[in-house]
């Protein structure tokens, strides 16, 4: 039952987030609600870790029951979003917050707990709810810079969003109509290779992908992501992206198996790649730094798409590894990506500009910045010792283990374009330039949050065990 | 033809008539209406699709859908009021080149 309080303290902490931030209680109020998800979010995966993954009834009435589930991927999700939620909230300076208008904390707290009610969801219905209140808080959570190209690229989100919900909606009514049943659970025993359940599922999947900015369907992102207000650039590429490719996991799982021998595992394949290939070459052509960290998250999400047929190998083994390398991807992402948008925003404010150009010289003044730059960018290239190394050798051991060489191809060209355009951005900052000495510093809370998101991507990287455990049986 | 049927065809119509507005239409305000025409014709359609004596689900399904297309559109209608207040446009710009330096 305590896992229903993962949705109810954040819901409780957006209200209470409602009152006036001039009281002189906020602050502490803030810092109680805050200790209190971390503490709950840990207790409940150290249990889920200890008692395996647990099912939650809760009675609906008329002897219908609302079903959740927390097993080892919702709870790992679950420590990223209390993880980045709480990094993000204190970087937005929980006592005085210059540029942070008063609406940013309900909302992202209410982010918090929907995204927490679709890592735990089982049915369609949940994750549906999950996902749609999700795009339309993400919506006005982008329009809170008040730039004009904020609104714009937020009308083109929510119109993005709105097509991608229709096609789900639509996907589960024929799934439903099927088979009567919208639990994913009940589906997995049922589900047949036919052509309902194919355009169902296939709905679904572009809705989805659409939402998740999958290549082809990432035209929305970077404008996005460029012109938000950085906590919600921040909450968004960490956190939001990846709560649809999340839904597009569980579905695959329950759906995808009848289909392995469709073009559908190729096609999946194929979207990754480019969507890897295509988002580093841009990332690496931007000239303004929030666009290049936009344009790297449209490539990271291809490598969580190139694990999806891997978790359809015939071999156990194989599909174990799949959805671990899959899931420790995200976690390994979001912090990396978190940490790297912070640290955009930290060199923008130092330099006063946006430009990549203008870095030259910071690495004197700004070395913990720098520092966090460095081991968020070992983890999204791949490189040892780092969370986003583990997940990528998870993911290689399983595409070997079927014979997928391809697959390796691409993943070591990805590696090396991620490392060309982060190298880049420490390139220009250790540049040693004689125009300007004088940098503004972004306040040492800013910093602190930001490094600590990149020493865990380092400390998961050298201990995997914690986490992986969690996620043993999950894909079979 | 059966009744199951008609309301298919009703649901399949609207969303093709929305459709083709919500990619042609560059107005805003059209856009929106657009979508919402859509969004009564996929849910006329998982109303058809999945009867009338089949429990709880569907019906909660569809509500979601409408209580979410009402959201949606107030805040789109929000967030277009605002856009034509600061740019005085009321449709959006070509999406910006990936290539291009402001």
């Amino acid at each position: 039952m305590m896992v229903t309080g993962l949705i109810a303290l954040p819901l409780l902490a957006a209200l209470l987030s409602l009152l006036p931030r001039q009281h002189p209680l906020w602050a502490p109020m803030q810092t109680l609600l805050l200790v209190a998800l971390n503490l709950l979010t840990l207790a409940l995966w150290r249990q889920v870790g200890a008692q395996g993954d647990a099912l939650i009834e809760l009675p609906l009435g008329a002897g219908t029951h609302w079903l959740l589930q927390a097993d080892g991927a919702a709870m790992t999700l679950a420590l990223l979003t209390c993880w980045v939620g709480t990094a993000t909230l204190v970087h937005s300076g929980l006592r005085r917050s210059p540029g942070v208008p008063d609406a940013f904390w309900p909302l992202a707290w209410l982010l918090l707990a929907v995204l927490n009610l679709v890592w735990l969801g089982t049915d369609l219905l949940t994750l549906y709810i999950g996902v749609e209140v999700l795009g339309l808080v993400a919506v006005a959570m982008m329009t809170l810079s008040g730039k004009p190209e904020a609104l714009a690229a937020a009308l083109r989100y929510l119109f993005a969003t709105l097509l991608g919900s229709m096609a789900y909606l639509v996907g589960a009514g024929l799934l439903f109509a099927e088979y009567g049943t919208l639990s994913l659970p009940a589906l997995a025993e049922v589900a047949s290779a036919n052509a309902a359940t194919g355009t169902g599922f296939a709905l679904m999947l572009a809705g989805l992908a659409l939402k998740a900015a999958v290549f082809p369907l990432h035209g929305w992102l970077p404008a996005a992501h460029a012109n938000a207000l950085l906590p919600v650039s921040v909450l968004h590429s960490a956190l939001v992206v990846k709560a649809s490719v999340f839904v597009m996991m569980r579905h695959w799982l329950t759906l995808a198996p009848p289909f392995s021998d469709s073009a559908l595992p190729l096609v999946m394949a194929s979207l990754g790649t480019l969507a890897i290939l295509w988002g580093s070459v841009l990332a690496l052509r931007q000239t303004r730094l929030k666009l290049l960290v936009a344009w790297s998250t449209v490539a990271q999400t291809g490598y969580l798409l190139l694990a999806f047929p891997l978790l359809l190998a015939d071999d156990p083994l194989l599909r174990q590894l799949a959805y671990q390398g899959l899931i420790y991807q995200m976690l390994a992402h979001g912090l990396a990506k978190a940490a790297l948008f912070m640290v955009a925003g930290h060199l923008i404010t130092a330099t006063g500009s946006d430009r990549i150009s203008q870095l030259t010289g910071t690495s004197r003044h700004l070395p913990l910045t720098l520092l966090t730059l460095g081991l968020a960018g070992i983890s999204l290239m791949g490189m040892p010792p780092s969370a986003g190394f583990a997940a990528k050798w998870l993911m290689a051991s399983s595409a070997l283990g079927s014979g997928a060489i391809v697959w390796m191809v691409v993943l070591i060209a990805g590696g090396l374009l991620s490392a060309a355009y982060i190298l880049k951005l420490l390139r220009e900052a250790f540049r040693e330039g004689p125009e300007r000495d004088v940098f503004e510093h972004p306040p040492r809370l800013q910093k602190m949050s930001a490094f600590l998101l990149s020493l865990l991507t380092l400390l998961l990287g050298l201990s995997t065990l914690p986490v992986l455990s969690l996620l043993i049986g999950g894909a079979v | 033809m059966s009744v199951t049927d008609v309301w298919m065809i009703a649901g399949g119509g609207l969303m093709l008539i929305g459709l083709t507005g919500f990619l042609f239409a560059r107005h805003l305000l059209r856009r929106l209406l657009a979508f919402n025409i859509t969004g009564s014709g996929a849910l006329l359609m998982v109303l058809a699709l999945s009867g009338n004596d089949r429990g709880l689900a569907p019906a909660l399904l569809v509500l979601t859908g409408m209580l979410v297309a009402l959201g949606a559109t107030a805040l789109g209608l929000f967030l277009l009021r605002l856009w034509q207040q600061q740019s005085g446009h009321t449709d959006l710009p070509p999406p910006p080149d990936p290539d291009l330096d402001p």
